[in-house]
Protein backbone atom coordinates (compact mmCIF):
# COMPACT_ATOMS: atom_id res chain seq x y z
CA UNK A 1 0.00 0.00 0.00
CA UNK A 2 1.43 3.42 -0.98
CA UNK A 3 1.64 6.41 1.17
CA UNK A 4 0.09 5.08 3.90
CA UNK A 5 1.48 7.59 6.48
CA UNK A 6 -0.08 10.05 4.36
CA UNK A 7 -2.94 8.26 3.79
CA UNK A 8 -3.37 7.41 7.54
CA UNK A 9 -2.99 11.47 7.97
CA UNK A 10 -5.01 12.37 5.08
CA UNK A 11 -8.16 10.30 6.91
CA UNK A 12 -7.62 12.20 10.30
CA UNK A 13 -7.60 15.74 8.77
CA UNK A 14 -10.61 14.17 6.96
CA UNK A 15 -12.51 12.80 9.61
CA UNK A 16 -12.45 16.20 11.82
CA UNK A 17 -13.61 17.87 8.64
CA UNK A 18 -16.42 15.33 8.58
CA UNK A 19 -17.09 15.76 12.19
CA UNK A 20 -17.55 19.42 11.76
CA UNK A 21 -20.20 18.91 9.11
CA UNK A 22 -21.87 16.31 11.26
CA UNK A 23 -22.17 18.51 13.89
CA UNK A 24 -23.54 21.55 11.65
CA UNK A 25 -26.30 18.87 10.37
CA UNK A 26 -26.94 17.60 14.07
CA UNK A 27 -27.28 20.68 14.88
CA UNK A 28 -29.68 21.93 11.95
CA UNK A 29 -31.44 18.66 12.50
CA UNK A 30 -32.29 19.25 15.91
CA UNK A 31 -33.29 22.81 15.37
CA UNK A 32 -36.49 21.47 13.22
CA UNK A 33 -34.50 21.60 9.73
CA UNK A 34 -34.88 18.46 7.68
CA UNK A 35 -31.96 16.26 7.11
CA UNK A 36 -32.86 16.44 3.37
CA UNK A 37 -32.84 19.96 2.82
CA UNK A 38 -29.52 20.01 5.13
CA UNK A 39 -28.08 17.14 2.73
CA UNK A 40 -29.41 18.96 -0.73
CA UNK A 41 -28.23 22.31 0.39
CA UNK A 42 -24.75 21.59 1.07
CA UNK A 43 -24.16 19.30 -2.15
CA UNK A 44 -25.91 22.54 -3.64
CA UNK A 45 -23.09 24.97 -2.11
CA UNK A 46 -20.19 22.43 -3.05
CA UNK A 47 -21.78 22.39 -7.07
CA UNK A 48 -21.90 25.70 -7.25
CA UNK A 49 -18.32 26.92 -5.77
CA UNK A 50 -17.04 23.99 -8.07
CA UNK A 51 -18.63 25.12 -11.07
CA UNK A 52 -17.71 28.84 -10.42
CA UNK A 53 -14.13 28.10 -9.16
CA UNK A 54 -13.65 26.10 -12.31
CA UNK A 55 -15.00 29.02 -14.84
CA UNK A 56 -13.54 31.70 -13.01
CA UNK A 57 -9.87 30.38 -12.73
CA UNK A 58 -10.03 29.67 -16.34
CA UNK A 59 -11.55 33.23 -17.05
CA UNK A 60 -9.21 35.12 -15.26
CA UNK A 61 -5.97 33.51 -16.89
CA UNK A 62 -7.40 34.20 -20.59
CA UNK A 63 -6.61 30.66 -20.83
CA UNK A 64 -7.33 29.35 -24.22
CA UNK A 65 -7.01 26.26 -25.79
CA UNK A 66 -3.68 25.02 -26.50
CA UNK A 67 -2.86 24.54 -30.27
CA UNK A 68 -2.19 20.43 -31.23
CA UNK A 69 0.53 21.61 -34.06
CA UNK A 70 3.73 23.37 -33.63
CA UNK A 71 5.65 23.60 -30.01
CA UNK A 72 2.64 22.43 -28.25
CA UNK A 73 2.30 19.10 -30.00
CA UNK A 74 5.17 17.39 -28.01
CA UNK A 75 3.47 18.60 -24.64
CA UNK A 76 0.06 17.09 -26.14
CA UNK A 77 1.76 14.12 -27.02
CA UNK A 78 3.29 13.43 -23.31
CA UNK A 79 0.13 14.27 -21.46
CA UNK A 80 -2.03 11.60 -23.39
CA UNK A 81 0.92 8.98 -22.59
CA UNK A 82 0.48 9.92 -19.19
CA UNK A 83 -2.74 9.80 -18.66
CA UNK A 84 -3.01 6.69 -20.40
CA UNK A 85 -0.34 5.20 -17.33
CA UNK A 86 -1.96 7.00 -14.99
CA UNK A 87 -5.62 5.32 -16.01
CA UNK A 88 -7.14 8.91 -16.63
CA UNK A 89 -8.75 10.51 -19.85
CA UNK A 90 -6.27 13.04 -21.03
CA UNK A 91 -7.33 16.65 -20.10
CA UNK A 92 -8.33 19.81 -22.04
CA UNK A 93 -5.36 21.37 -22.80
CA UNK A 94 -4.99 25.19 -22.24
CA UNK A 95 -2.54 27.57 -22.54
CA UNK A 96 -2.31 31.24 -20.85
CA UNK A 97 -0.07 34.10 -20.36
CA UNK A 98 0.20 34.21 -16.93
CA UNK A 99 3.36 36.94 -16.94
CA UNK A 100 5.12 34.09 -14.40
CA UNK A 101 6.28 30.54 -15.05
CA UNK A 102 2.90 28.31 -14.15
CA UNK A 103 0.86 25.30 -14.46
CA UNK A 104 -2.57 24.41 -12.50
CA UNK A 105 -5.37 21.68 -13.08
CA UNK A 106 -8.93 22.20 -12.60
CA UNK A 107 -12.43 19.94 -12.73
CA UNK A 108 -12.56 16.59 -11.95
CA UNK A 109 -11.42 13.66 -12.70
CA UNK A 110 -12.88 13.14 -16.68
CA UNK A 111 -13.58 16.75 -17.09
CA UNK A 112 -10.38 18.15 -16.14
CA UNK A 113 -8.29 21.11 -17.57
CA UNK A 114 -4.75 21.54 -17.01
CA UNK A 115 -3.88 25.37 -18.12
CA UNK A 116 0.01 25.77 -18.91
CA UNK A 117 1.40 29.60 -19.35
CA UNK A 118 3.67 30.64 -21.75
CA UNK A 119 6.49 31.73 -19.70
CA UNK A 120 6.97 28.18 -18.27
CA UNK A 121 6.67 26.13 -21.87
CA UNK A 122 9.78 28.80 -22.41
CA UNK A 123 11.50 28.38 -19.29
CA UNK A 124 11.24 24.62 -18.98
CA UNK A 125 12.96 21.83 -21.54
CA UNK A 126 10.63 18.87 -22.72
CA UNK A 127 11.35 16.71 -19.73
CA UNK A 128 11.07 19.38 -16.70
CA UNK A 129 7.79 20.69 -18.41
CA UNK A 130 6.84 16.58 -18.33
CA UNK A 131 7.52 16.42 -14.77
CA UNK A 132 5.47 19.80 -14.39
CA UNK A 133 2.39 18.24 -15.99
CA UNK A 134 3.01 14.87 -14.28
CA UNK A 135 1.78 17.03 -10.96
CA UNK A 136 -0.56 18.25 -12.31
CA UNK A 137 -2.55 15.27 -13.76
CA UNK A 138 -1.44 13.68 -10.53
CA UNK A 139 -3.85 16.04 -8.98
CA UNK A 140 -6.55 15.05 -11.49
CA UNK A 141 -5.51 11.03 -10.66
CA UNK A 142 -6.15 11.87 -7.08
CA UNK A 143 -9.16 14.03 -7.21
CA UNK A 144 -7.60 16.78 -5.56
CA UNK A 145 -9.61 20.07 -6.96
CA UNK A 146 -12.79 17.96 -5.80
CA UNK A 147 -11.04 17.52 -2.28
CA UNK A 148 -9.99 20.88 -2.05
CA UNK A 149 -13.77 22.56 -3.06
CA UNK A 150 -15.98 20.30 -0.64
CA UNK A 151 -12.86 20.89 2.21
CA UNK A 152 -13.79 24.98 1.75
CA UNK A 153 -17.79 24.37 0.95
CA UNK A 154 -16.92 22.61 4.46
CA UNK A 155 -16.24 25.44 6.05
CA UNK A 156 -18.65 27.53 4.30
CA UNK A 157 -21.30 25.40 5.80
CA UNK A 158 -19.55 25.53 9.15
CA UNK A 159 -19.10 29.42 9.11
CA UNK A 160 -22.32 30.01 8.08
CA UNK A 161 -23.92 27.73 10.85
CA UNK A 162 -21.77 29.37 13.07
CA UNK A 163 -23.05 32.65 12.15
CA UNK A 164 -26.80 31.92 12.14
CA UNK A 165 -26.59 30.23 15.66
CA UNK A 166 -25.15 33.18 17.17
CA UNK A 167 -27.68 35.27 15.38
CA UNK A 168 -30.85 33.09 16.16
CA UNK A 169 -29.69 32.81 20.23
CA UNK A 170 -29.28 36.46 20.52
CA UNK A 171 -31.38 39.80 20.98
CA UNK A 172 -30.91 40.69 17.23
CA UNK A 173 -29.28 44.00 18.19
CA UNK A 174 -26.28 45.81 16.74
CA UNK A 175 -23.93 43.76 18.87
CA UNK A 176 -25.43 40.40 18.22
CA UNK A 177 -25.01 40.70 14.30
CA UNK A 178 -21.77 41.79 14.33
CA UNK A 179 -20.90 38.76 16.68
CA UNK A 180 -22.50 36.65 14.39
CA UNK A 181 -20.41 37.68 11.80
CA UNK A 182 -16.99 37.68 13.55
CA UNK A 183 -17.91 34.00 15.36
CA UNK A 184 -19.22 32.95 11.34
CA UNK A 185 -15.37 34.60 9.98
CA UNK A 186 -13.73 33.01 12.87
CA UNK A 187 -14.99 29.56 12.62
CA UNK A 188 -14.68 29.46 9.43
CA UNK A 189 -10.69 30.16 9.55
CA UNK A 190 -10.65 27.37 11.57
CA UNK A 191 -12.07 24.73 9.58
CA UNK A 192 -10.25 26.05 6.44
CA UNK A 193 -6.77 25.54 8.16
CA UNK A 194 -7.24 21.53 8.16
CA UNK A 195 -8.10 21.93 4.90
CA UNK A 196 -5.17 23.93 3.75
CA UNK A 197 -3.13 20.74 6.07
CA UNK A 198 -4.75 18.56 3.22
CA UNK A 199 -3.42 20.63 0.46
CA UNK A 200 0.13 20.78 1.85
CA UNK A 201 -0.71 17.14 1.89
CA UNK A 202 -1.91 16.20 -1.85
CA UNK A 203 1.11 18.80 -3.21
CA UNK A 204 3.49 15.96 -1.40
CA UNK A 205 1.29 12.61 -3.25
CA UNK A 206 1.23 14.62 -6.13
CA UNK A 207 5.03 15.36 -6.32
CA UNK A 208 5.52 11.26 -5.38
CA UNK A 209 2.72 10.23 -8.16
CA UNK A 210 4.85 12.50 -11.01
CA UNK A 211 8.19 11.11 -9.94
CA UNK A 212 6.56 7.63 -9.87
CA UNK A 213 5.04 7.95 -13.21
CA UNK A 214 8.02 9.80 -14.78
CA UNK A 215 10.80 7.58 -13.76
CA UNK A 216 12.53 10.07 -11.64
CA UNK A 217 11.52 13.03 -9.58
CA UNK A 218 14.68 14.84 -11.40
CA UNK A 219 12.44 16.66 -14.04
CA UNK A 220 10.24 18.30 -11.75
CA UNK A 221 13.20 19.15 -9.19
CA UNK A 222 15.00 20.56 -11.73
CA UNK A 223 12.13 22.47 -13.05
CA UNK A 224 11.64 23.78 -9.81
CA UNK A 225 14.68 24.88 -8.98
CA UNK A 226 14.88 26.87 -12.29
CA UNK A 227 11.56 28.47 -11.24
CA UNK A 228 12.52 29.57 -8.19
CA UNK A 229 16.14 30.91 -9.19
CA UNK A 230 14.19 33.01 -12.12
CA UNK A 231 15.09 30.71 -14.83
CA UNK A 232 18.16 32.29 -16.11
CA UNK A 233 20.64 29.63 -16.26
CA UNK A 234 19.32 25.85 -16.61
CA UNK A 235 22.48 24.55 -15.92
CA UNK A 236 23.07 25.78 -12.58
CA UNK A 237 20.31 23.78 -10.70
CA UNK A 238 22.10 21.39 -9.47
CA UNK A 239 25.17 23.70 -8.52
CA UNK A 240 22.79 25.85 -6.45
CA UNK A 241 21.78 22.54 -4.68
CA UNK A 242 25.23 21.43 -3.94
CA UNK A 243 25.79 25.03 -2.68
CA UNK A 244 23.09 24.60 -0.48
CA UNK A 245 24.87 21.69 0.93
CA UNK A 246 22.00 19.74 0.99
CA UNK A 247 22.82 16.40 0.18
CA UNK A 248 21.08 15.70 -2.58
CA UNK A 249 21.96 13.19 -5.29
CA UNK A 250 22.89 14.49 -8.70
CA UNK A 251 20.22 13.88 -11.47
CA UNK A 252 18.55 10.42 -10.92
CA UNK A 253 19.69 7.52 -13.48
CA UNK A 254 16.60 7.25 -14.93
CA UNK A 255 14.79 9.94 -16.63
CA UNK A 256 13.35 8.17 -19.14
CA UNK A 257 9.76 6.08 -17.82
CA UNK A 258 10.64 3.64 -15.87
CA UNK A 259 6.53 3.44 -15.00
CA UNK A 260 6.04 2.13 -11.63
CA UNK A 261 9.53 0.89 -10.77
CA UNK A 262 10.30 3.45 -8.28
CA UNK A 263 8.87 4.05 -5.12
CA UNK A 264 7.94 7.43 -4.37
CA UNK A 265 8.92 7.34 -0.81
CA UNK A 266 7.26 10.03 0.80
CA UNK A 267 5.30 7.82 2.90
CA UNK A 268 6.82 8.50 6.31
CA UNK A 269 8.90 11.51 6.00
CA UNK A 270 6.13 14.24 5.71
CA UNK A 271 5.35 15.69 9.37
CA UNK A 272 2.10 15.73 10.92
CA UNK A 273 -0.37 17.74 9.29
CA UNK A 274 3.11 19.01 7.56
CA UNK A 275 3.58 22.01 9.90
CA UNK A 276 6.21 20.64 11.71
CA UNK A 277 7.80 19.40 8.69
CA UNK A 278 11.52 21.07 9.02
CA UNK A 279 9.76 24.02 7.60
CA UNK A 280 11.79 26.81 8.62
CA UNK A 281 9.04 29.56 7.61
CA UNK A 282 6.79 31.03 10.09
CA UNK A 283 4.52 29.59 11.77
CA UNK A 284 1.73 31.68 10.68
CA UNK A 285 3.02 30.89 6.87
CA UNK A 286 3.62 27.68 7.77
CA UNK A 287 -0.58 27.03 8.79
CA UNK A 288 -1.81 28.76 5.89
CA UNK A 289 0.65 27.92 3.71
CA UNK A 290 -1.50 25.88 0.41
CA UNK A 291 2.25 24.47 -0.23
CA UNK A 292 5.10 22.86 1.12
CA UNK A 293 8.21 24.56 0.64
CA UNK A 294 9.68 24.31 -2.80
CA UNK A 295 13.28 23.20 -1.14
CA UNK A 296 11.69 20.35 0.75
CA UNK A 297 9.86 19.28 -2.19
CA UNK A 298 13.01 19.25 -4.47
CA UNK A 299 14.70 17.56 -1.30
CA UNK A 300 12.14 14.56 -1.41
CA UNK A 301 12.01 14.29 -5.49
CA UNK A 302 15.79 13.75 -5.62
CA UNK A 303 15.55 10.85 -2.38
CA UNK B 1 -21.50 45.75 29.86
CA UNK B 2 -22.86 42.46 28.65
CA UNK B 3 -20.96 39.55 27.50
CA UNK B 4 -22.26 39.06 24.13
CA UNK B 5 -20.81 42.77 23.57
CA UNK B 6 -17.54 42.57 25.01
CA UNK B 7 -17.35 39.37 23.03
CA UNK B 8 -18.27 41.14 20.23
CA UNK B 9 -15.88 43.95 20.56
CA UNK B 10 -12.87 41.70 21.86
CA UNK B 11 -13.38 39.11 18.66
CA UNK B 12 -13.98 42.05 16.26
CA UNK B 13 -10.97 44.17 17.26
CA UNK B 14 -9.11 40.83 16.55
CA UNK B 15 -10.52 40.21 13.30
CA UNK B 16 -10.28 43.81 12.09
CA UNK B 17 -6.45 43.68 13.38
CA UNK B 18 -5.69 40.68 11.46
CA UNK B 19 -7.26 42.21 8.48
CA UNK B 20 -5.49 44.85 8.67
CA UNK B 21 -1.88 43.58 9.01
CA UNK B 22 -1.89 39.88 7.13
CA UNK B 23 -4.97 40.87 4.71
CA UNK B 24 -3.18 37.91 2.68
CA UNK B 25 -3.75 35.56 5.37
CA UNK B 26 -7.78 36.58 5.92
CA UNK B 27 -7.70 35.58 1.60
CA UNK B 28 -6.21 32.37 2.31
CA UNK B 29 -8.46 31.39 5.10
CA UNK B 30 -11.36 32.31 3.33
CA UNK B 31 -13.78 29.77 1.91
CA UNK B 32 -16.34 30.76 0.51
CA UNK B 33 -15.93 32.28 -3.05
CA UNK B 34 -12.44 30.76 -3.32
CA UNK B 35 -10.92 29.25 -6.08
CA UNK B 36 -7.65 27.27 -6.76
CA UNK B 37 -4.84 29.46 -5.48
CA UNK B 38 -2.86 27.50 -7.68
CA UNK B 39 -3.73 29.94 -11.02
CA UNK B 40 -2.09 33.58 -9.21
CA UNK B 41 1.87 33.47 -8.50
CA UNK B 42 4.52 31.24 -9.88
CA UNK B 43 4.76 27.48 -10.13
CA UNK B 44 5.27 26.21 -6.87
CA UNK B 45 4.16 28.95 -5.11
CA UNK B 46 1.25 29.94 -2.92
CA UNK B 47 -1.26 32.26 -5.07
CA UNK B 48 -0.74 35.64 -4.90
CA UNK B 49 -3.61 37.88 -3.81
CA UNK B 50 -4.62 40.71 -5.95
CA UNK B 51 -4.02 44.27 -4.77
CA UNK B 52 -7.56 44.79 -4.95
CA UNK B 53 -8.36 41.93 -2.68
CA UNK B 54 -6.21 42.59 0.03
CA UNK B 55 -7.40 46.14 -0.33
CA UNK B 56 -11.17 45.18 0.59
CA UNK B 57 -9.96 43.16 3.41
CA UNK B 58 -8.38 45.97 4.80
CA UNK B 59 -11.40 48.22 4.19
CA UNK B 60 -13.15 45.59 6.16
CA UNK B 61 -10.67 45.53 8.92
CA UNK B 62 -11.12 49.41 9.79
CA UNK B 63 -14.95 48.44 9.68
CA UNK B 64 -14.48 45.70 12.09
CA UNK B 65 -12.90 48.09 14.40
CA UNK B 66 -15.08 51.00 13.46
CA UNK B 67 -18.01 48.46 14.57
CA UNK B 68 -16.29 46.95 17.71
CA UNK B 69 -15.14 50.47 18.70
CA UNK B 70 -18.62 52.10 18.28
CA UNK B 71 -20.18 49.01 20.60
CA UNK B 72 -17.38 50.07 23.18
CA UNK B 73 -18.84 53.71 23.72
CA UNK B 74 -21.14 54.11 26.73
CA UNK B 75 -24.57 53.71 25.81
CA UNK B 76 -26.36 57.32 26.48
Amino acid sequence: MRYTGLKLRMAVVGAILFAFYVVVAAVAYAMGVPLVLVLLGSVALVGVQYKIGKWSALRSVGAEEMPESGRWADVHRRVESLATDMGIEKPQLMVADMGVPNAFAVGRKGASTVVVSNELASTLDGDELEGVLAHELSHVKNRDVVTMVVGQGIASIVGIAAQWLVLLSGDNDLADFFLSMVVGSVVQFVVMLFVLAISRYREYVADADAKRYVGSGEPLARALEKIQRGNENPSAGTTTSQRRGRGQSGPASGRGRGRGQSSAGVTDQVGALCIFDDDERSIFTRLVATHPPVEKRIERLRE
Amino acid sequence: MEPRTALAIGLGAALGVLCLVRPTVVLRLSALGATTSDRTGQYGDDGLASSRATWLVRALGAACLAVAAYLLLPEP
